[in-house]
């Protein structure tokens, strides 16, 4: 049984009258360890597989399973624990809390985990142990996307889930960005999934799931992934 | 829940970032909080003034008032209830003053142990020429502390004591007076009916065998506040307990009452009695007095009568004796007479006899004298004779003739002898004549003397008896006045008798005309200022509970408003917090906690300016129909504990349901920005003919109105709040306007009154409303009879 499994999972929003359909029996497996890339057009449910995965929202119908366990069937209350303790999130437009510094950011997530890292040190793998006193609006958009990767990887989760993380930056600060996630894949052992709407940078997965209409449409595993540094697109 | 301590930095730097948002919050929190506390406190703090003044002025709990005035037994009676601590007897009552040619009614108080006068200016009064008087009293007569004034006696009827010593008194202080606080003094039967002032004098002034009031205080009760219900209560019990004593006393009043009228009547019945007796007596004697006199004058008439002729018999005797001594006399006179021309004859002849010898003496004597000469010569021839023979013939010679001369002066003794018994013999015959002439005119002059003391004696008692009959006339006029005297006493005697009889059947009358005492308790609801006083601090109670929900709803709103926006705009924070894995509890913690600050930080400034500030604006206002001597502001724990906690609740209540609402939501929907709310058809594009003319920013104002409830409703209640507020503003001011109008042009129709004395006569007052309205300018005149009278609650 593969570390991560989407079984026949739908997902469905109400708005007002109108049902809308964002996953229809989706299926994928990731196993331990992989870095997944994720790709397709806008509206094709990745980012919905991607929040069912974090535990951020309820799948209408199916199971998901993360290492054992369904977390479809989770009560709010484990629901919250498995946010807490498993998952590391990276989003688009990093989400830090402007009122705290950059340690301070970190510090909130690890603050509520029991196995968490030390925040200094991890604000050091990032490369940002000189900038940690500085607040979100005082550093760059590369600075702060690797503040909110710190304060995912901090919490020492067992998923880390990024939801188009270059999306807002420029080509090379992508390119950091995406090395530091795939080094932190490859030294952590951590099974790392990247949303992405760049096809071009899925040679660097070791998985690569496309979705299109509300499903996974195809998966392939990549034998040999290429590093980040030599992905031109 | 442990805190998180980033989460917790977050929430401070939270605040110091959107401070305005929450200086707004506080603010609400202030007013709300201030207002409810201030306002709620203003009636206690009112309560407490008046409290604490009363009961540092020993004001009474309970009042008793007799129709027949109280006595010490009925202090001694009230004593010893239970409950009762003290029982103050006093007097007072109104009267009239003079002053500018203005005519003022005063209540005169005394100065007691109870109810005691607050010294605002100059001293109390320590004798019975002092008195002191309210400020008011001072304004309004031009007045001042030094000057005197004068009470003007009682017109009572029939009372003979006046209520005051000492009339005359001097303004030594102005005091202010617990029993009076408003401006309201009372109606009077004096003057033109309304008491203007109080006044105080010295408790030694009054003149009143009984009390007029009994002021009671009770035992505890400081533990009850003035007009709580508990005090209510505790009064209302010990009133009870009075009421039970109540009949007995004023059957004691009554019967003392008629026990002293009738004691009075029975001395006066005794004291008629007796006079009766003696009045009678009186003229009994008088009468007898008459009678006797009567008798007397018949006595003395004939006592007159008989001695008149006694007298005149005796006169007549009298008289005939006179007539036989003067016949008598004559006689002797005759006899003497005669004796005396016989006598005259002899007297003749002895003179002739004396003649003859007197002759014979001078010859005898010549014949001495030549003797004498013959002699001398021979002494003369003796001496010259020188022989002896003559010597001795010349002294022969001359003793023969001496002893003729010897001869011759025998001889003339013998004729002198002769000439002397002649002499004797005719003056002793003279002597005698002279004697009997002497007898006769003795016996003549002694019977004149005896007719002339016949006359007197004669007219002395003809006198006596004129003045006898003229003082038994008189005698019998004094016994006729007498008598009519006594007729005339007599009557009046029988009238003065029918009179007291009179007064005695009206004493008896008035004693059956002497009506029940009738006691009257009061407590201090019954004072008007204290009841007025009491009622105000409940309107403002009422007051104090309407305007704060307003402040509190306004705070529910604006708080529910900016923390719904705060909430929305750290949307996507809270989705990342969620989605970093914590729970709502600690989410909602942050908003909380930041509301709770404002909330409290807010409402305890609030409270504290509030506790200051509007019980002493409320105040101020009362202030003018209220006098006290100090206000007292609290801070009252009961009140700040309560606004605090309500608008807590209001806020942080507010702010819980926007936050709940959000944190419901999963992460995923958080993160994404919230979907605009959907629009809908509304009802209005069903009618055709009106949607097709509108234009399109109208059509999106219509759509917007049901597609934002919540907004549009809370527009609407606000704009309803303050037209609300600002109406009741305009609603009061017109209300209050529009009493004037309504008392004096639809009630009271008339621009003059004037009371008339009840002791008129229908024609006098029949003549007096003739006369007035025959005075130009008056149009109509309504006769009206009023009396005020008391009204209580079964």
């Amino acid at each position: 049984m593969a570390y991560i499994e989407f079984k026949n999972v739908c997902k469905e929003y109400k708005m007002g009258e109108i049902i809308i359909k964002a996953l229809n029996n989706t299926n994928f497996s990731i196993e331990k360890g992989e870095l997944v890339v994720v790709v397709g057009p806008s509206g094709a449910g990745k980012t919905t597989a991607l929040n069912i995965l974090g535990g951020m929202d309820s799948v209408t119908s199916g199971d998901v399973i993360v290492d054992g366990k369904n977390i479809s069937k989770l009560k709010n209350k484990e629901l919250i624990k498995y946010r807490r303790e498993d998952i590391g999130f990276v989003f688009q437009f990093y989400n830090l809390v402007q009122n705290l510094t950059a340690i301070e950011n970190v510090e909130l997530a690890t603050q509520i985990c029991k196995d968490s890292l030390n925040p200094d040190d991890v604000m050091g793998k990032v490369g940002l142990a000189d900038r940690k006193k500085n607040f979100p609006s005082q550093l760059s958009g590369g600075e702060q996307q690797r503040v909110a990767i710190a304060r995912a990887i901090a919490k020492n989760p067992k998923l880390l889930l990024c939801d188009e993380p270059t999306g807002a930056l420029d080509y090379k600060t992508g390119k950091q960005i995406l090395k530091l996630l795939q080094d932190t894949a490859r030294k952590e052992n951590m099974t790392v999934i990247i949303i992405t709407h760049n096809a071009a940078i899925a040679p660097m997965a070791d998985k690569i799931i496309r979705f299109k209409n509300g499903t996974a449409e195809s998966i392939e595993s990549n034998q040999n992934p290429i590093p980040v540094e030599n992905i031109e697109w | 829940m442990k805190i998180k301590k980033a989460l917790l930095k977050d929430t401070f730097k939270e605040i110091k970032k959107s401070y305005k948002r929450f200086i707004s919050i506080l603010l609400m929190a202030l007013l709300g909080v201030g207002f409810f506390a201030g306002l709620r406190a203003s009636s206690p703090d009112m309560v407490d003034s008046i409290d604490t003044y009363y009961k540092n002025q020993n004001v009474y709990d309970i009042e008793i008032m007799s129709t027949l005035g109280l006595t010490d037994d009925d202090i001694e009676a009230l004593s010893k209830i239970e409950n009762v601590e003290n029982v103050y007897g006093t007097y007072s009552k109104d009267g009239l003053i003079k002053t500018n040619d203005k005519e003022i009614v005063s209540k005169i108080l005394c100065i007691d142990d109870v109810n005691q006068p607050v010294l605002i200016e100059g001293s109390m009064p320590e004798n019975i020429d002092e008195c002191v008087v309210e400020k008011n009293f001072l304004e309004g007569t031009g007045k001042n502390i030094g000057d005197t004034i004068a009470i003007e006696p009682e017109k009572t009827e029939g009372e003979d004591t006046e209520y005051l010593k000492n009339k005359t008194l001097k303004i030594v202080g102005v005091v202010e007076s617990p029993l009076y606080i408003s401006r309201e003094r009372g109606s009077t039967k004096l003057g033109t009916g309304v008491i203007n002032y109080y006044i105080y004098v010295d408790k030694e002034n009054i003149n009143s065998n009984v009390y007029t009031e009994i002021y009671i205080t009770l035992e505890n009760r400081d533990k009850y506040q003035t007009g709580s219900s508990k005090y209510e209560d505790y009064v209302e019990e010990t009133k009870d307990k009075i009421e039970a004593i109540k009949e007995e006393r004023e059957n004691a009043r009554y019967q003392e009452l008629i026990d002293e009228a009738n004691e009075e009547i029975t001395k006066a019945e005794e004291e008629f009695n007796t006079e009766k007796q003696n009045g009678e007596t009186q003229l009994q004697e008088a009468e007898n007095k008459i009678n006797d006199g009567k008798a007397k004058i018949t006595a003395g008439e004939a006592e007159i009568s008989s001695n008149e002729a006694s007298a005149k018999k005796e006169f007549a005797n009298g008289e005939a004796k006179i007539e036989a001594a003067k016949t008598e006399v004559a006689q002797n006179a005759l006899r003497l007479n005669n004796q005396k021309i016989e006598a005259e004859k002899g007297f003749e002849e002895a003179e002739q006899q004396k003649s003859g010898l007197q002759s014979t003496l001078d010859n005898i004597n010549n014949a001495i004298k030549i003797t004498d000469n013959s002699i001398a010569e021979k002494q003369t021839a003796l001496e010259t004779a020188e022989t002896e023979e003559e010597k001795a013939t010349i002294s022969q010679e001359i003793a023969e003739l001496q002893a003729t001369k010897q001869v011759y002066e025998t001889n003339k003794q013998s004729v002198e002898a002769g000439i002397t018994e002649i002499d004797n013999q005719i003056a002793s015959g003279k002597q005698e004549l002279q004697n009997a002439e002497a007898q006769i005119n003795r016996a003549k002059s002694e019977i004149q003397s005896q007719e002339a003391a016949l006359e007197q004696t004669k007219n002395k008692t003809y006198a006596q008896i004129a003045s006898a009959k003229k003082e038994l006339e008189a005698s019998k006029q004094e016994i006729e006045s007498a008598e009519t005297e006594l007729e005339t006493a007599r009557a009046e005697f029988n009238t003065k008798i029918e009179e007291a009889e009179g007064k005695l059947i009206d004493a008896r009358e008035k004693v059956s005309d002497i009506e029940k005492a009738e006691w009257y308790i009061l407590d201090r609801e019954q004072n008007a200022g204290y009841s007025s006083y009491i009622q105000d601090t409940e309107s403002i109670e009422n007051l104090s509970i309407v305007f704060p929900i307003v402040f509190f709803a306004i705070a529910a709103l604006v708080s529910l408003t900016s923390m719904t926006r705060m909430v929305e705009e750290e949307r996507q924070e809270i989705g990342t917090l969620k989605a970093l894995g914590y729970n709502k509890f600690h989410i909602m913690l942050k908003y909380v906690t930041y509301s709770s600050l404002a909330c409290i930080i807010g409402g305890v400034i609030g409270m504290n300016i509030g506790f200051q500030l509007l019980p002493r604006i409320i105040w101020d206002m009362y202030e003018m129909m209220y006098t006290l001597p100090e206000f007292i502001v609290s801070f009252n724990y009961q009140y700040s504990s309560m606004g605090l906690g309500l608008i807590y609740v209001c806020i942080v209540g507010a702010t819980l349901y926007t936050i709940l609402k959000e944190v419901k939501e999963t992460p995923a929907t958080l993160l994404r920005p919230k979907a605009p709310k959907y629009g809908k058809r509304v009802l209005l594009e069903r009618i055709n003919f009106i949607w097709k003319r509108l234009k399109f920013s109208q059509k999106v104002t219509v759509r917007n109105i049901f597609r934002y409830k919540k907004r549009f409703l809370m527009t609407i209640i606000g704009i309803m709040g303050c037209t609300s507020l600002i109406l009741a503003g305009f609603g009061l001011k017109d209300s209050i306007s529009s009493i004037l109008p309504n008392q004096y042009e639809d009630i009271f129709h008339y621009d003059m009154l004037v009371s008339l004395k009840t002791s008129l006569t229908t024609e006098q007052r029949d003549s007096y409303i003739g006369e007035l309205k025959q005075k130009e300018g008056i149009q109509e005149i309504v006769e009206t009879y009023m009396e005020s009278g008391t009204a209580r609650k079964r």
